[in-house]
């Protein structure tokens, strides 16, 4: 393996350009000129560098890899140690702290879990095993070997089996400031596809593939295992990545490619460079057909966009350009620009698993070879995953920890874009294996309810608090808390403070936290400011909670009767019967808050005259009763008629009204429902 | 009776010409539209033994809902939030958004292929229903191999007389279908096509290799469908007794006329298809009023009533194939007249034609 001097110059120096201190490194003879390093000005720390040479052998499919980790101790605490991400090992076996997360979540019937079974051959598993592992000094010479220092290591779980955090202790600590340059090499097998990383036939989507190192701030070492249920966390820097694949397969990659060449051995090497991102992704294929297109803006910066599309899906690369423009515009203009200048697109092969992923200035989408248009496919996915690259990959949160500050956040910003631009979304079904798509073009999905997960979310409500570090989550369920529940609750407060000010909320958490690590006081705090009033209350329930809310109409009566008995004083009082044909009406509503969520509500009250009346409630007591005196009688109460409380799980009981047509409904119903199974008790007659 | 001696007078034996593939599909068909009424009466008992369940639904559908406005909405059309809702209060599994319109057989006959059974509230419903056109095929088959209008009386009578053969038949049928639809359709479909398809990349490829699994599972299904049809047919044609000898007996004609038996059950699988066809296409969605669910009902009543005489025309179909094939006592080849002409051989000769 050829060393990669280059390389090892360019994140040498981006680390070395800032003041250093503790373990000091000189620059190797053949560095280049310090500006070729980092070439752009810097938007992140930059404390985390690699350069990596890595090699594919489709044959045996395993990767070989050598890496040169430049690391900065950014924060005020020195460490004796570093932690290194092996996240491959998290698909060595069965024993795994992922595996045995992934299988207890498949025993819930509605786990939405990729294909993970533990019955898989020899050649479908992973693993990542470092042959070498040295502290570098300055020249060639090592300073130390710790290939065999490093211990694995479990915080989370005590999982003796578990292989994907290794602890490396240092002979000196780095100090605040302070550097350190680690030369790693590694042997890994490709899985077949784990968690959307891996291969299948000559697919390759490589991700967390590396040797990584964890991110470490002032309360300590920020790196947990490898959960089923959670993502990932690390710090900025630049890397320098030479992919090495046989000749003629097309690679995508973050960052640009800066090279190309060719070698004696039938096989190209690929060399991409991005600066400021927390993660490398690539992926390789023969088959791979390269689209390009620019998206421009009057007032965002332009990106080139690189899609690689599988050829069964010739013709839909307009709607990933337009998805992915979309995604841009919406939320450049919501939040903040997209940085890099260019994005790559991949369009996953069919059962790669490799769909639906974000990385920096890459990400998967997925397509069918059958997407009717308006079924969201490509186009939600890819509104999503681009999304990503705003919250995720520029505000940099902890995935292991805080899921909902990606997952959640970009999951209410992609609805919205979703469903301002496509508002008409219908229900697609899938028959025959799920090959033949079947759109019901009448029944619409609803923003509010669909496009944030509600159906989901309804099913967990319960099941875990999402302040709960998200990789305590019960696997199986967490996906819930952390899409859908932070989607309603977002969408909730878009509805309450307005839209403006959420978006100038959102827009000010990016803008402070770009290319940072943010916490959810962070969020808190930058909404607080944009509303101008303390959402305290709110983030209480929604986030240190697990409560739920539903607000009901209890009752409606409406009457115009006088008093029945006796009426008046003494001697004259006389018994009336109650009857009364004239004057007001008196209209009781009960309104009653059957959820453990307190959320101020209106309640709407409709007249037969075609007037109304709305009070405001504020949802504390168990109920309450409004009473109208109005000349006509009500029809029909609704609370939370503008539907702002989107997390309320039932709607149903929002309302009554006096006329009810759930006669009407069940008729409509019941009877296509009757032809239905008369025609399946015929299908299967058929063979009576 | 037929006689082969070529002296004078005598009637020589000829065979007449076998039932052409076309000419049994349309003798088929003419029998299947000339039992039209018996057919509306399946049709409607049907819908009677589906009404019960029908009615439980819409009576849970009605409590769902309530006095709220939201039946506005789910009378108005389809209503997603509120399917959703109504899913989470456990409402009948069955009821999803996949009876709406030309989902609903697409989804009966994916789930049939796709080896899902249907759901449970829907298979007990449907059994009923099952159990009841089991009774009544005999009627049907009666009136299909009479060729004449029998009346209420005569149709019950020959329902009973074969409800317990068909019974029969259908056990012994079901025995294969259970393995069919059970341990052969996963090892196709669970061992066979993931193997298959393990290292494809291409969904049309794959989507091309379960299309051809379906038709490699369908193949030992329709002919067990094929063989137990024609059990019936000779079972009420020549009154058979043992469902196990019509079984084998079809069987033997089936190996002696396989190519046509084959090709007038295709041809009926065509028009079964087009049937299909045109109910997706003219399926009505979910919108509502009281005149558009009268819509739905009408077509949806109109394609189960195709669908029966389809059902009707394969059977009738097997029938004409059977008469027109097989030559013994009344269904013998009508002596050719020789001249001078016999008026004997000739009433004999027309009544075979009739």
């Amino acid at each position: 393996m050829r060393r990669a001097s280059l390389g090892l110059s360019l994140v040498a120096a981006a680390t070395l350009a800032l003041p250093v201190e503790g373990l000091r490194l000189q620059s190797p003879a053949t560095a280049p000129a310090p500006a070729e390093a980092g070439s752009t000005p810097a938007l992140s720390p930059r404390n985390a560098n690699y350069s990596i040479d890595v090699e594919l052998d489709p044959k045996t499919r395993t990767l070989s890899g050598r890496a040169v980790i430049a690391w900065r101790n950014i924060t005020s605490r020195p460490t004796s140690e570093l932690r290194l991400h092996l996240y491959w090992n998290a698909w060595r076996n069965t024993h795994s702290t992922w595996m045995r997360e992934q299988l207890r979540g498949r025993q819930r019937r509605h786990s939405m879990l990729f294909d993970t079974t533990g019955d898989r051959p020899a050649g479908d598993w992973a693993s990542i095993d470092i042959t070498a592992l040295r502290l570098l000094g300055s020249g060639e010479a090592a300073l130390v070997d710790l290939t065999n220092a490093g211990q694995f290591i479990a915080p989370d779980d005590g999982n003796p089996d578990d292989r994907t955090l290794l602890a490396v202790p240092l002979p000196e600590p780095v100090r605040p400031g302070g550097t350190v340059t680690l030369e790693v090499a590694w042997t890994s097998r490709v899985p077949r596809t784990f968690a959307r990383t891996g291969r299948v036939g000559d697919y390759y989507f490589i991700a967390h593939w590396f040797p990584k190192i964890g991110v470490l701030d002032d309360r300590g070492w920020q790196a947990h295992q490898f959960h089923a249920g959670t993502e990932f966390f690390a710090d900025f820097g630049v890397y320098d990545v030479r992919i090495t694949v046989p000749r003629g397969w097309v690679v995508g990659a973050t960052g640009r490619e800066r090279e190309r060449r060719d070698t004696a051995a039938g096989r190209t090497v690929h060399r991409y460079v991005q600066e400021d991102v927390h993660d490398f992704a690539w992926t390789a294929s023969p088959d791979y057909v390269e689209h390009r297109e620019t998206f421009r803006h009057p007032t965002l910066p332009p990106v080139e966009m690189r899609l690689l599309l599988m050829p069964e899906h010739a013709g839909q690369e307009q709607r990933y350009f337009a998805a992915t423009a979309l995604a841009l515009r919406k939320y450049g203009e919501w939040f903040g620009p997209y940085p890099y200048g260019h994005i790559t697109i991949v369009d996953p092969a069919w059962q790669s698993g490799a769909g639906g992923m974000e990385y920096p200035t890459l990400f998967t989408g997925g397509t069918r070879w059958l997407a009717p248009d308006g079924t969201g496919d490509p186009e939600a996915v890819t509104v999503h995953e681009a999304g990503h690259q705003f919250f995720y990959g520029i505000v940099a949160s902890n995935e292991f920890e805080h899921a909902w500050l990606d997952e959640g956040i970009n999951s209410w910003a992609e609805a919205r874009v979703m469903f301002e631009e496509y508002p008409e979304q219908a229900l697609t079904l899938r028959f025959f294996g799920g090959f033949v798509p079947w759109v019901i073009r009448d029944a619409l999905l609803t923003r509010e309810v669909h496009g944030n997960g509600m159906p989901g979310y309804r099913m967990f409500a319960t099941s875990d608090v999402p302040a709960t570090p998200s990789w305590r989550y019960f696997p199986g369920s967490g996906a819930r808390i952390t899409y859908s529940k932070t989607a309603l609750w977002l969408h909730t407060l878009e509805r309450h403070i307005g839209w403006e000010r959420m978006q100038q909320g959102l827009s000010r958490y990016f803008e402070r936290h770009r290319f940072s690590h943010p916490e959810p006081d962070d969020f808190f705090a930058a909404i607080n400011d944009a509303a101008g009033q303390d959402l305290t209350w709110f983030f209480d329930q929604v986030y240190r909670s697990s409560r739920v809310f539903d607000y009901a109409i209890g009752q409606l009566t409406t009457t115009r009767s006088g008093p029945r008995g006796f009426v008046g004083d003494g001697d004259r009082a006389v018994f009336s019967t109650g009857e009364r044909h004239e004057g007001p009406w008196r209209t009781e509503v009960v309104v009653r808050r059957i959820g453990d969520g307190i959320f101020p509500v209106d309640v709407l009250v409709t007249f037969e005259d075609g007037t109304t009346a709305r009070e405001r409630w504020d949802g504390r007591d168990r109920w309450t009763l409004l009473v109208f005196e109005r000349p006509s009688p009500a029809v029909s109460a609704v609370v939370d008629p503008d539907h702002v409380l989107l997390l309320d799980v039932n709607l149903t009981n929002n309302s009554e009204t006096r006329r009810p047509r759930a006669a009407e409904a069940a008729r409509h119903w019941a009877g296509r429902w009757w032809i239905w199974l008369q025609d399946l008790a015929l299908t299967y007659g058929f063979f009576l | 009776m037929a006689s082969s001696s070529d002296a004078p007078g005598s009637v020589t034996a000829a065979v007449r010409p076998a039932v052409t593939v076309s000419a049994a599909v349309a003798g088929g068909w003419r029998r299947a539209a000339g039992a039209w009424l018996a057919i509306v009466g399946l049709v409607a008992a049907g819908a009677l033994f589906t009404l019960p369940a029908t009615v439980l639904l819409a009576r849970a559908i009605e409590r769902d809902l309530g006095a709220s406005l939201m039946a506005d909405r789910v009378a108005a059309g389809t209503d997603l939030v509120w399917w959703d809702e109504f899913a989470y209060r456990n409402a009948p599994p069955s009821f999803t958004p996949a009876i709406i319109g030309g989902a609903a057989p697409l989804g009966t006959y994916s789930d049939l292929l796709d080896g899902d059974a249907p759901p449970a509230d829907a298979l007990a419903a449907a059994a009923v229903a099952g159990a009841a056109w089991l009774f009544l095929s005999g009627g049907l088959l009666e009136r299909l191999a009479r060729r004449r209008r029998l009346g209420t009386r005569a149709f019950l009578a020959g329902c009973g007389a074969l409800f317990f053969r068909l019974l029969r038949l259908a056990l012994i049928a079901g025995v294969f279908y259970a393995v069919l639809l059970g341990p052969v359709h996963d090892w196709i479909f669970d061992g066979l096509y993931p193997w298959l398809t393990r290292d494809t990349t291409v969904e049309r490829r794959a989507f091309v290799w379960r299309a051809a699994l379906y038709l490699l599972w369908l193949a030992p299904v329709l002919a067990v469908n094929l063989l137990a049809d024609y059990a019936k047919v000779r079972l009420v044609i020549e009154d058979r007794r043992s469902v196990l000898g019509a079984l084998v007996a079809a069987g033997r004609f089936l190996r002696r006329h396989a190519g046509s038996a084959v090709a007038v059950y295709a041809i009926n699988a065509v028009a079964a298809g087009v049937v299909l066809l045109l109910y997706l296409i003219l399926a009505p969605g979910g919108r509502g009023g009281d005149w558009r669910l009268l819509a739905a009902l009408a077509i949806g009543f109109a394609y189960l009533f195709a669908r029966l005489l389809v059902r009707a025309a394969f059977l009738g179909s097997a029938m004409t194939l059977f008469e027109g094939r097989l030559a013994h006592a009344a269904f013998t080849a009508p002596p050719v007249p020789v001249w001078p002409d016999s008026p004997a051989a000739e009433a004999i000769d027309n009544a075979a034609r009739t």
